[in-house]
């Protein structure tokens, strides 16, 4: 019996070991298709050109002029200001992709900017996973691990700062 | 009562292991921030150690359920464990992983417990040697 036991360990051991080979002749490193996005994202940065200073321009000195006799004008009653529409402030990507660190982190998800920095230490499932969307649009990332869930989507929009543009 | 006391642990973290191979074989792309840094200078995609990791905790856990090799597996797995915890470092998931890992050294420790394929063995090992003595 203890042969048999050795057989069917052993008979077990190649079945997973050719199930090891399947999948790494069946993955190589070029299908690596998670990771290049994520790296095209990160390394969206604004590419500035310099610009070159404008050359003052000199105004003649224009000739003075009598001054006019002014009558007086009667003053309008003061318009009634309206109260300031509180604004949602806009981001674009690559301004996202300026906060790429964990000291001051932001990343895009779902068309909106959040601000992750008071966030990383306090994430259930480890700083790292909330580092790696640093700078980046991470609604892939976001919605792959928590599409549905009611909590994350309520701790994510605590940390809401605007939209994206 | 005692002698459930190992089932229970044996086939609790057989089950908690098959079912995170699970979720990972269900969404691989979200597991892959979880991989250690040196796997993507390797010739495999990182989806790829994705599923190499579900068809170990496939195997290794459908093994510790039935109880076979149950020593040899639960050592794999613990050490499989604490390269986790290695990797995620000091925080919520990785104290609870540490524990894992120390509920499976000590199923390894302990070795072969009642309604396993491993004492189906035994139980006949120890019949024929039995039959040899008389």
């Amino acid at each position: 019996m203890q042969s048999l036991k050795i057989q069917i360990g052993i008979g077990l051991g190649i079945v997973f070991l050719l199930g090891v080979s399947f999948i790494v002749f069946n993955f190589p490193a070029a299908e690596n298709t998670i990771n290049s996005q994520n790296q095209v994202d990160s390394e969206t940065t604004i590419k500035t050109t310099p610009v070159a200073a404008p050359a003052p321009v000199t105004k003649p000195i224009p000739k003075p002029t009598p001054a006019p006799i002014t009558t007086p004008i009667p003053t309008p009653a003061p318009t009634p200001i309206p109260a300031p529409i509180p604004t949602v402030n806009s981001y674009s990507l690559s301004e996202v992709a300026l906060h790429n660190n964990p000291q001051d982190c932001w990343t895009a998800i779902s068309g909106n900017v959040y601000n992750l920095t008071s966030f990383i230490n306090g994430h259930p499932g480890g700083s790292r996973t909330i580092i790696s969307l640093c700078g980046i649009n991470g609604t892939n990332a976001f919605l792959n691990q928590h599409q549905g869930q009611r909590r994350p989507a309520s701790e994510l929009n605590n940390l809401f700062i605007g939209t994206l543009k | 009562m005692r002698k459930f006391s190992a089932i229970i642990l044996r086939i609790g973290i057989g089950a908690v292991i098959i079912w995170f191979a699970l979720q990972q074989l269900a969404k691989p792309s979200a597991w892959t921030v979880y991989l250690p840094a040196f796997t993507q200078s390797l010739p495999i995609s990182q989806i790829g150690f994705i599923y190499l990791n579900v068809w170990f905790e496939l195997t290794f856990g459908a093994m510790m359920i039935i109880g076979f090799y149950t020593r040899i597996v639960a050592l794999f797995l613990a050490l499989h464990m604490l390269g986790i915890v290695f990797t995620i470092g000091f925080d919520a998931t990785g104290v609870r992983d540490f524990g894992l890992a120390v509920a499976l050294f000590s199923i390894s420790l302990y070795g072969t417990s009642c309604w396993s394929v491993d004492e189906l063995f035994e139980r006949n090992r120890n019949a024929e040697l039995k039959k040899y003595a008389d």
